[in-house]
């Protein structure tokens, strides 16, 4: 008789359709992979292959330089000085003496960070704006090509073996809600998958990233050199995943009693 | 296992079949069976004082204890 619960077969319904998508478009990477020399077929590209590079995650910095005084960001208030660097009793205006090696005459090393859409809620105090991304490299030594094409499909592969191992948990518990060894399994299993994946991740990330030094973008022209704009590589740990992961091995234990007081049970008269 | 359940031996006794003792103490034939068997891993008192009614004997006629 059927127990299992309507959750269950949402869940069931949603890692089996992911399940089978993820097999897609891991045959459409491995075919552009194959047969093709741009990387796409049609209109449609994976978001990585030989052709078009593989992601590395990377982290962003933009750093404007330090602007002279009574910018918007930067408090650091000079009498006279209005907040583009102007002297204010100047009839016509002039800047204020430079006081960085970038400023230049008739021009001024100062950027404003834009926070006016803030009004009276909020003030911003980042000088610095941080953020994590991805970028695409292609490799061009055979060691690197081997690492980071084991590393994106073995991620691609890991992934589709947890959404099957997810598939089959709750195609069991959609049937009926008990403990049972082999659900136990699964979880436990489940869970050395996904901290397996995360580990896999940082140690190939942290070998390919020695090799990948920092990604700057500067103005052509030194004399405008106002704002930096770097990339360096980041490990990409997935702390959720690797605590997700831990919690299951955990749960397969307390699973692993529960099935066998319920085998006891079945066999208390 | 050192606990032999005798209610083969008991039942014979009092000319009563399985499955009519089952119906009396309100448990499935399939787990008679399973206590028949030796393959239960534990009685409930509920259970045993049934089937003590039911048989007109005592818990010692129906359990034995062997040393292995």
């Amino acid at each position: 008789m059927k127990t299992g619960t309507a959750l269950a077969d949402i869940l069931f319904l949603i890692c089996s359709i992911s399940f089978y998508l993820l097999i897609i478009a891991f045959g459409f990477a491995l075919a552009t992979e194959a047969f093709t020399d741009d990387g796409k077929m049609g209109n449609f590209s994976p978001k990585f292959n030989s052709a078009l590079g593989y992601e590395m995650p990377v982290e962003f910095k933009i750093k404007p330089k330090s602007p002279m005084f009574n910018n918007i960001l930067f408090t650091d208030y000079k009498e006279g000085i209005d907040d583009k660097g102007k002297k204010t009793y100047a009839t016509i205006p002039q800047y204020a003496n430079s006081i960085t090696t970038e400023d230049s005459l008739n021009f001024k090393a100062v950027v404003s960070i834009n926070n006016y859409g803030m009004g009276d809620n909020f003030e911003l105090t980042s000088n610095v704006f941080r953020g994590d991304g991805h970028v695409h490299i292609k490799p061009k030594t055979l060691f690197n090509k081997v690492i980071i094409v084991f590393r994106t499909y073995m991620n691609f592969i890991i992934l589709i073996i947890i959404f099957f191992f997810l598939k089959n948990i709750f195609k069991m518990l959609r049937i009926t809600i008990e403990f049972s060894q082999k659900l136990y399994k699964l979880i436990q299993m489940l869970g050395v998958i996904m901290i397996s994946k995360v580990l896999l991740s940082v140690i190939i990330n942290s070998i390919l990233g020695m090799w990948l030094t920092d990604i700057g973008i500067q103005p052509l022209n030194d004399g405008l050199n106002y704002v930096d704009i770097t990339m360096s590589s980041r490990l990409d740990f997935d702390f959720s995943l690797f605590l997700v992961g831990f919690s299951l091995i955990v749960l397969s234990a307390l699973l692993k009693s529960g099935s066998k007081m319920q085998q006891e049970n079945k066999l208390t008269i | 296992m050192p606990i032999i359940v005798n209610l083969d031996i008991v039942l014979a006794k009092r000319k009563m079949k399985s499955k009519e003792l089952a119906e009396i103490i309100g448990i499935t034939t399939a787990n008679l069976s399973i206590l028949k068997s030796g393959k239960a891993k534990a009685i409930r008192f509920s259970t045993l004082e049934a089937i003590c009614e039911a048989l007109d004997c005592q818990p010692a006629d129906i359990l034995e204890y062997v040393e292995t």
